[in-house]
Parts: structure tokens; sequence; C-alpha cells
């Protein structure tokens, strides 16, 4: 019995030095799957469950490096708290940001995905021609098809890569609308409380 | 004038909007209305204000700003118009389109913000390939590299995901293809003369059949080995360009 208990953990304890090796040595980031596929005999959940063990190992031993959920995959970074060094490393400068356009141009891409140029113009009430032939030359936003009818417009959707410049796991990291403290937005829930309750049959202003 | 009728710390012309429903959420803000009940004569006038002011380097977007100036005027009128009071309750308020779209749009404001705090975060944090997940300029080069050649293995990257892309069309019978690579070819220097230059999607006209865009690319492939045509991308997976030999 403790002879196959430490035969496990022997087990384990290799497997995780395997996932660690991967993660260090890859260039983006891995996921669960790519790894179980390379370690042959561990399921996707069990690397999940390895690499949640390696972080805590890191966290416990105070070590450089965390290792976080980026686009879909796994990959070790750096503490935030060493940032100010590291960064010097590469030299000074960071690198330049994206401006407000931008920005708001991806939010409404990355809620309408697939969208077209027109409705993401609709929305920001300006036009977007620029802004977007720069996202997607910055990978940032994708040609994800074209919509059907007249002139079968193109349509925009995010990339992976969206998710690793943001550091994102996934869009379902993003908040959902109804997470946000939007500006206006008390007044709106109200009143859609409000329409819901005439909905119900009850006497409308009683 | 805008300073006569009110008394702002901050002179409105001076700040920079980029586009009618950014002034707008900043006029809603700053004179702290309710958002149901926008008093419109009052925003209409400092909007006015402030597209009077533009400055020509703003000119560009005018047009979007004179769209929503006229919108404004529009619900202003209709706000005057006596309103039978029997139909109150289903009288549509003539202002409720734009603050939904007002209101949308801030929404998308804040998605933005927060998307702009994990671009902050991430840049705390450092990995391998930490460079290629950060580079590019400040809204990046918005002309490619002229001196990047796209290679072939570009090409058949953006054409495969073109031809993905294309809705799926079974073909079960052999047919003569009904256009010639001269055709196609005639098609893509009339549009390169007309606008100097092409995206490599551009030359792939929607709802053409496969075949058609095939015998595009077949043309594209031909035009560059004749040296007819220059095929550049900015960056590697980018945007492909087409231009004229000629232009330098």
């Amino acid at each position: 019995m403790g002879e196959r208990d430490e035969l496990f953990d022997q087990d384990a304890g290799r497997r995780k030095t395997i996932v660690e090796a991967l993660l260090f040595a890859a260039e983006e980031p891995l996921s669960a799957r790519r790894i179980a596929g390379i370690l042959d005999d561990a399921t996707p959940s069990l690397v999940v469950d390895l690499i949640a063990d390696l972080d805590a190992d890191y966290l416990r031993e105070g070590r450089a490096f965390r290792i976080r959920e980026i686009a879909g995959g796994y990959q070790i970074v750096t503490r935030p708290d060493l940032a100010e060094w590291v960064a010097s490393l590469h030299g000074p400068g960071s690198p330049p940001r994206l401006s407000q356009a931008a920005l708001e141009t991806l939010a409404i891409v990355a809620y309408k995905q697939p969208v077209t140029r027109a409705e993401l113009e609709s929305i920001r009430g300006v036009g977007v021609d620029g802004v977007l032939r720069t996202l997607v030359e910055r990978e940032l936003v994708r040609i994800a098809g074209r919509a059907e009818g007249i002139g079968r417009p193109l349509l925009y959707g995010t990339t992976d890569h969206f998710l690793e410049y943001f550091g994102l796991p996934g869009l379902d990291a993003l908040p959902r609308p109804d997470e946000l403290e939007v500006l206006f937005a008390d007044r709106e829930r109200q009143t859609e409380l409000e329409l819901e309750d005439e909905e119900a049959g009850g006497e409308p202003g009683a | 004038m805008a300073g006569e009728s009110t008394g702002h710390s901050v002179r409105l012309e001076s700040l920079d909007f980029e586009g009618p429903l950014e002034l707008l959420v900043y006029l809603v803000q700053k004179n702290e209305v309710d958002i149901w009940d926008i008093p419109i004569a009052l925003i209409a006038e400092q909007f006015m204000a402030y597209v009077q002011a533009m400055t020509p380097e703003r000119l560009e977007s005018a047009g979007e700003f004179l769209l929503m100036a006229a919108t404004l005027l529009r619900i202003k009128s209709s706000m005057l118009l006596p309103r039978p009071e029997i139909d109150e309750e289903e009288l549509e308020d003539p202002r409720r389109e734009l603050v939904l779209k007002i209101i949308e749009y801030q929404q998308f404001r804040e998605i933005a913000d927060h998307l702009r705090e994990h671009e902050s975060d991430r840049r705390l944090v450092f990995s391998k390939g930490y460079r290629e997940a950060m580079e590019g300029g400040e809204d990046g080069p918005a002309e490619p590299d002229p001196e990047r050649r796209a290679s072939l293995s570009d090409l058949l990257r953006a054409f495969a995901e073109l031809m993905r892309d294309q809705a799926r069309e079974r073909l079960h019978r052999l047919e003569p293809i009904p256009v010639t690579i001269e055709e196609k070819a005639a098609f893509v220097r009339e549009l390169l003369a007309r606008q100097g230059r092409a995206t490599f999607e551009e030359l792939f006209v929607p709802g053409e059949p496969r075949t058609h865009w095939i015998v595009t690319f077949v043309a594209l492939l031909e035009m560059a080995r004749e040296g007819e045509i220059r095929l550049r991308q900015g960056e590697t997976f980018g945007q492909i360009h087409v231009y004229p030999r000629e232009v330098a």
C-alpha cells in the first residue's frame, strides 16, 4: 500500500517536472490538451491539476514565477512585483499601448463577433476603417468570414493574439454586460424591471 | 458665445472628441442630466457650439458630427410639437432611439476601460514571446513595409483563409470554368489602375463561385511572376497588399 503510494508520488512528481519543462520551453501558452498529448498517459484535467500544483509550489517557495492561464493555455510568467527589473531587460520604453479608438473598436468586436464594419461604425458613431485595418495588421482582429446579404461584407472577430495581448484566459474572462457598472445602467435596469412588472399583469402605475 | 451662456471651467472647444457619441456622453455627464430625460435643447445648443468651433484638422469627421447635430435638431423640433394627451403612453419619446445608442456606446467604452486595465496588468508579467505578444506601434504601421515582400507561402496562407471563409459549395458536375485567367488579370489591372493599390481580399469578388477565386489567384501568381505586380506584407501573417509595378 505504502509502496504503491510512493510509486504514485514519484510518478506524479515526474509528470509535474515534465509539465514544468514544457511550460518553460514553450514560446506561447500551452493548452492542457496539448500537454496531455505529449505526456501520453495523462488527461487534460490531470494536467490542469499538475499545473495548479506547480503554481502552488512557486507561490510557497517564493519563486520568481507564477503560471497564468492565457488564451486557453498556460504560461510561466514572472511575478508582477518584479516587473520593474524585468522590464529593464527589455530596454528602455515599454511597447506602445493601443489607442482609445482601437480599444473601443476591439471591445465591440469582442462582444459582437462576428461583426461587420458597418455595425462597428454604427455603434461607435465614427468611421473605423483605419482602426480596423490596424487591428487586423496587429492580429488582434481577424477576418472571420463574410455576412450573408447585399455585398456580403466581411465579418470580423478577435484572435488568440487578442487574448495574449490582454493576458486573458478566454473571452469569457471579460465582464458580462450586466456586470458592468455602466454609467447610466441603474435607471435602465429599473426601467426593465418596471416593464417586467407590467407584463406580469400588474396594474401599470398602480 | 459658448462662454456667455454657461460658466464652464473648461472650454469645450479645447477638448478633443473622436466622434459625436463621445461628445454626447461627455455633455450628459457634465450637465449631470438624467439620461432618460435629456434636456435636448440645452444639449443640442452645446453640441452645435462645439461643432462650430471644430478646427480644420477635425473636419475629416465633421460629417458624423453634422449628422448628429441634424438628429438633435430633429428631436428637438419633434419635442416642441404639441402631443395629444390621450396617446401619451403609446407615443414613443423622440429621444429614445438616441438614448439607447448613447447607452450602448457607453457600455463599450467601459469595456474598453476594462481592456485598458488588462493591458496595463499584462505589462507587469513577462514570459517567452513577450515582445511578440506586445509588439506593434501605437496604431501600428498604417502602411505595409514596402520592403517586406510577401512570399509564396504568405500568399497561399492568405488564399487558403479566404477559401475557408467562403461558403462551401459542393460541385457535383464538371463544368467549364466560365472565366479566363486573362479576364481576371484584366480585372486586377483595372482595380489597381483605379485605386493605386489593393488588399489581397479586395481582389476576390464576394459571392463569386470558388472557381472564379481560384482563377483570380492563378492570375495573381502569373502577374507576380511576370513582375507586373508587387505583393507586399507589413508583417508576418499580416495583410497582403498588391501594388502595380510602377509605384515606388
